[in-house]
């Protein structure tokens, strides 16, 4: 037998030092049964701070594996159905739009998306691409998604709420893993990772290739490839690298039947980025980072327009010979020209954006009851693209932010946090937030909190100067930004509730909320400034506004987790939202009849407005200021059902249900009907050897077919055979 | 029929009579429990369920209890354990043990679901608490695995398993000699690493991860609690050391393996330890005991990051069985 203690005498007789100079430890010291079975801490964003969801200043509702796996989600995008209070749109097969309480189009602008603390948006419309992004489902380990306003912490885009996704650790997939996907929508994916070691640096290479044809009837077909790249380096028990690269690249069928302005073609969307996070851990509670990242966001596309004698007589419905077109005078007098004939080049999906960014933070706990974290970050950004901009825009944007969070006793926790950000658009604002939350009893907790939060529009948004350039002709206007000298301001109070019941395997989770975004940035259809088209052939102009009007969002949420065993899930969620307001939509012109008749529905003359604009004497047109209302562009009604059981034979059946009830998607988007959608999974795990294999079939939308954004895009019952296998 | 083979059917059927009876008659007896619940979280109440459910399989009619459950705000001596004449008290958790600990009032007690070196703490503290122990009026089961069971666990799972390290803080040092000799029962090599309540815990665990094939996780107040576990098990699943963790919560946030009590299981054993002793099959309580129901929790991710091939549950507990074949050790 060998004796104990051989190795190291000093570490063997360290205890006896340390109990002879500590004495004995008094019986407050001493562990209960709860400090002994505690849940190791998870890491939760919304303070950046690691707590549990009832002390967060803010509702954070986590996907796990589990319930991605179990969701069936073939889209990332998808996964957000279950999130209370979120919509997901399929703009096309390859384009998708993620918000939280409506307000969106093919964009959404006001939540922010981050991969292990590197965004996802881009400077073009601060958008994210959902389909070119380089990251795997399989690799998320975890989705915090943080509901209301997060600038506190996160900065600028994280208005309407964060969404923060944890890839897995590379030591947690060693090995090789060869997956396949096909069905519906004549969907081909094939998907490989490999993680390896070498003595202190684990690394994880995914890849995938995809290819789908999307809705049927649209030209929104999918050809794609990714590969991605995370490597960590464990240089000793404190320092750590995280390295990771990505590219996505893929060819996207883009643009609409018969119409000449965005015809039917094929863009072609690189993405990629490089990122490098230093983190030193100080000791268990506290810890610094520091992160450097660069996003490259690159759309190609490339298309003519014309000839214009044939554009002018399908639109004028008459046919007219380019001689005769050589003779139309443009303009209104006394600026009359006449065009040649020609065919002009246009490229709406081709733009280039970079971004760097460094940041540096320090979670800290200087005493028991008191931890925080701060830090600063330095960001640059730059876009540049022939048809949407003037040359190459950039700015450079500083953030400071500090996040706390106080125990005053055991019942009260009080978080508090700020965000300062400077850039060149709007110059310097500061969001705070303040949360209380008041444990009633270890089960109930209340939540208090109140959020004022600052949007900088994109620099797209800020520059966008989009026009049809003639030989012979001034250039005619498209869309339009004079500047925005002011963000969106959202200013939000949520009551919260957080309730356990653990002999039931329940929890509750809960908020009323009000929110109110004032001034809104949207764009305008303005025909004011137009000089060049009098015959209304491609006169529409929008312009970038920021201040088009403001909304105020009632609303509750709601989320019930019934989580009996590791086997068996079930969430429920119902989310309620109430939107009022007006924005000015369009300056428009009407005809004297039209003005008679009333028969102007959903369309209000803007209080606010002048109604009323006479452009020029020589035009002698009347253009009226008409407003819309908020109130159909958030749906009233939104729920969603998750429930899984996985059975001891290695069967798993799982079955995720969603549905809104009607509302108007913004930019090309449609009012759509309120609709279900009825996903089910059911898969099995095989051991084979040393080896693990699943089969899945996937069934998404059962029932009815059920429209997607835009009138065109049905979305019918599909179904997909998956299969993945595992090798050591 | 002859005159024996008729007094053999006679006694029979009186034994039959007897058996019938038998419950009927404890009834007559039947014994008031007070459960004294610390508090109303997922633990206590789960082992409320686990002990009722047991004492419900040994018919409806073992006993009458009464249940208190501590809240926040009560002092020990806001609540009466003597009021409603309680026969026996079963004090469910920490508080409700130290109150059961104070309150001298002569009425056996029974503790659960309370880590051994509090336990242990409150008879060291109080000569009348150990008197009672030892005179079977005060004991406990305690939530803690025996230190042997780990170690057993440890080497089933590693089978190349020779050096395991062991983290200690100022509170878990007290189970330092039990872990010493569990080691040498399970022939294996203890290194210990002890931190202080001002030290930097890094180094020790530095210290552990080169010199180790695994490592058993004790809690500790200053040493490893929820906020440095998360950290250990990062640092070990980077270093390939597997961790033995004492509870599910280990398993989940990256331990390889851990061997634990649920709090049913514990309950279910009190309620044989109380029902042996209400039906006086045992006039006192038993000295101190370990869990004797248990589950062991498995990572296999963690297990394939290290290329290890797991076994099943059922086979583990059959092996630990076999290694235990007398029972709870004490």
């Amino acid at each position: 037998m060998k004796m104990s203690c051989q190795l190291n005498l000093f570490v063997c007789f360290a205890p006896v030092l340390v109990f002879l100079t500590m004495g004995e430890p008094s019986a407050a010291e001493l562990p209960t049964e709860v400090d002994v079975l505690a849940e190791i801490p998870m890491v939760s964003s919304a303070a950046r701070l690691p707590q549990r969801p009832e002390d967060s200043p803010a509702t954070v509702t986590v996907i796990d594996r589990d319930m991605i796996r179990m969701s069936g989600a073939i889209n990332l995008a998808d996964i957000f159905r279950l999130i209370p209070g979120f919509q997901v749109g399929h703009v096309t097969g390859n384009k998708f739009s993620v918000t939280s309480h409506g307000l969106a189009d093919e964009i959404s602008r006001r939540l922010l998306v981050l991969v292990d603390g590197r965004s996802l948006h881009t400077a073009f419309n601060s958008g994210v691409d959902w389909a070119n992004t380089p990251l795997e489902i399989e690799d998320i380990e975890r989705i915090e998604v943080i509901s209301g306003p997060n600038v506190a912490s996160y900065g600028a885009n994280a208005f309407n709420g964060v969404v923060y996704i944890t890839t897995r650790q590379p030591f947690q997939d060693q090995g090789t893993y060869i997956g396949m996907t096909g069905g519906s929508q004549d969907t081909g994916i094939g998907k490989f990772r490999y993680g390896g070691r070498t003595s202190n640096f684990d690394y994880r290479v995914s890849g995938s290739y995809r290819e789908d044809d999307g809705f049927d009837d649209v030209n929104d077909d999918t050809e794609q490839a990714r590969l991605s790249f995370r490597g960590i380096y464990q240089k000793d028990l404190r320092d750590q690298w995280d390295i990771q690269l990505g590219l996505a690249r893929g060819d996207y069928g883009i643009g609409l039947p018969n119409d000449r302005f965005t015809p039917e073609r094929t863009g072609e969307r690189t993405s990629h980025h490089e990122y490098l996070r230093w983190t030193r851990t100080l000791n268990p509670t506290d810890s610094v980072y520091v992160q450097f990242y660069h996003n490259r966001y690159r759309m190609d596309d490339d298309f003519t327009i014309g000839p214009l004698s044939e554009v002018v007589s399908e639109e004028l419905g008459v046919p007219i010979s380019p001689e005769v077109f050589e003779t139309i005078p443009w303009g209104f007098p006394p600026n009359q020209f006449t065009l040649e004939d020609q065919t002009i080049r246009y490229g709406l999906d081709d733009i280039e954006t970079d971004r760097y960014d460094l940041e540096f933070q320090h979670v800290l706990q200087p005493i028991d009851d008191f931890r925080m974290a701060w830090g600063a970050g330095l960001r640059y950004e730059t876009i540049e693209g022939e048809y949407w901009l003037d040359g190459e825009e950039e700015d450079l944007v500083l953030r400071l932010y500090a996040n706390g969070e106080k125990r005053f006793t055991d019942r009260l926790v009080l978080n508090l946090g700020a965000n300062l950000e400077d850039n060149n658009i709007v110059g310097t604002e500061i969001s705070p937030r303040v949360a209380f939350n008041y444990h009633i009893s270890d089960r109930h907790t209340l939540r208090l909190g109140a959020a004022r939060a600052y949007r900088t529009p994109s620099l797209l948004e800020n520059h966008w100067s989009s026009y049809f350039d003639f030989d012979g002709g001034p250039p005619l206007a498209r869309h339009i930004s004079y500047g925005l000298d002011d963000p969106e301001e959202i200013t939000s109070y949520e009551i919260g509730y957080i309730a356990k019941w653990p002999e039931q395997a329940l929890t509750l989770d809960m908020k009323l909320y009000r929110e109110r975004i004032d001034p809104i940035i949207n764009n305008v259809d303005d025909k004011r400034d137009l000089t060049l088209d009098p015959y209304d052939i491609a006169s529409w102009v929008q312009i970038q506004n920021n201040d088009v009007g403001s909304i105020d969002i009632d609303g509750f949420e709601a989320r019930l987790v019934y989580r009996p065993r590791q086997s068996a899930f079930l969430m429920l969620t119902y989310s309620y939202a109430n939107p009022e307001g007006i924005f000015l939509d369009e300056y428009s012109v009407f005809t004297q009849q039209e003005l008679d008749s009333g028969g102007l529905e959903f369309l209000t003359f803007c209080p606010a407005a002048p109604d009323i604009i006479v452009v020029s004497p020589e035009e002698q047109r009347e253009y009226y200021a008409t407003c819309r209302t908020f109130s159909d562009r958030a749906p009233e009604h939104s729920y969603s059902l998750l429930a899984g059981y996985r059975f001891a034979s290695g069967w798993e059946s799982s079955v995720s249900v969603s549905g809104t009830s009607a509302f108007n998607w913004f930019g090309d988007g449609d009012n759509l009907p309120s609709h279900t959608r009825v996903d089910v999974r059911l898969a099995k795990q095989l051991k084979l050897g040393s080896s693990t294999a699943h089969v899945a079939l996937i069934g998404q939308n059962l029932g009815g077919d059920y429209l997607e954004f835009r009138d065109d895009n049905v979305f019918e019952t599909r179904a997909y055979l998956q299969f993945g296998l595992s090798l050591p | 029929m002859k005159w024996e083979i008729k007094a053999g059917l006679l006694a029979l059927l009186l034994c039959g009579v007897w058996a019938v009876l038998h419950p009927a008659m404890a009834a007559e007896f039947t014994p008031r429990i007070l459960l004294l619940l610390s508090g109303d979280t997922e633990v206590h109440l789960k082992t409320m369920r686990g002990f009722k459910e047991r004492l419900d399989e040994y018919g409806s009619i073992t006993a009458i209890l009464d249940v208190k459950k501590l809240g926040d705000a009560e002092r020990a001596d806001e609540i009466s354990l003597s009021n409603p004449g309680s026969d026996l008290v079963l004090a469910i958790g920490t508080r409700a043990t130290r109150m059961a600990a104070e309150a001298d009032v002569g009425i056996p007690m029974l503790s659960i679901v309370v880590p051994k070196i509090t336990f242990n703490g409150l008879m060291d503290s109080s000569v009348s608490v150990k008197k009672r122990h030892e005179a079977g009026k005060f004991s406990g089961i305690v939530l803690d695995q025996p230190p042997l069971r780990r170690m057993r666990l440890a080497r089933i799972l590693l089978p190349d398993l020779s050096r395991i390290g062991l983290l200690l803080g100022p509170t878990s040092q007290l189970e330092a000699d039990e872990y010493v000799s569990a080691a040498k029962q399970a022939d294996v090599q203890l290194n210990i690493s002890a931190v202080g309540s001002d030290t930097n815990p890094i180094p020790a665990i530095e210290a552990l991860l080169k010199g180790n094939d695994a490592l058993l996780a004790v809690y500790d107040s200053v040493a490893l609690n929820p906020s440095t576990a998360k950290w250990l098990l990062y640092l070990s699943y980077q270093n390939r050391i597997p961790v033995i963790g004492f509870s599910r919560a280990y398993v989940d946030a990256g331990a390889l393996a851990a061997v634990y009590s649920t709090p049913e299981q514990i309950g279910r054993q009190a309620a044989e330890v109380v029902y042996d002793f209400v039906n006086g099959k045992s006039g006192s309580l038993p000295l101190q005991v370990y869990p004797k129901y248990y589950s062991i929790g498995l990572n296999s991710s963690v297990a394939r990051s290290i290329g290890l091939s797991l076994p099943d549950e059922e086979s583990l507990q059959r092996q630990l069985k076999q290694l235990e074949p007398s029972g709870p050790v004490q």
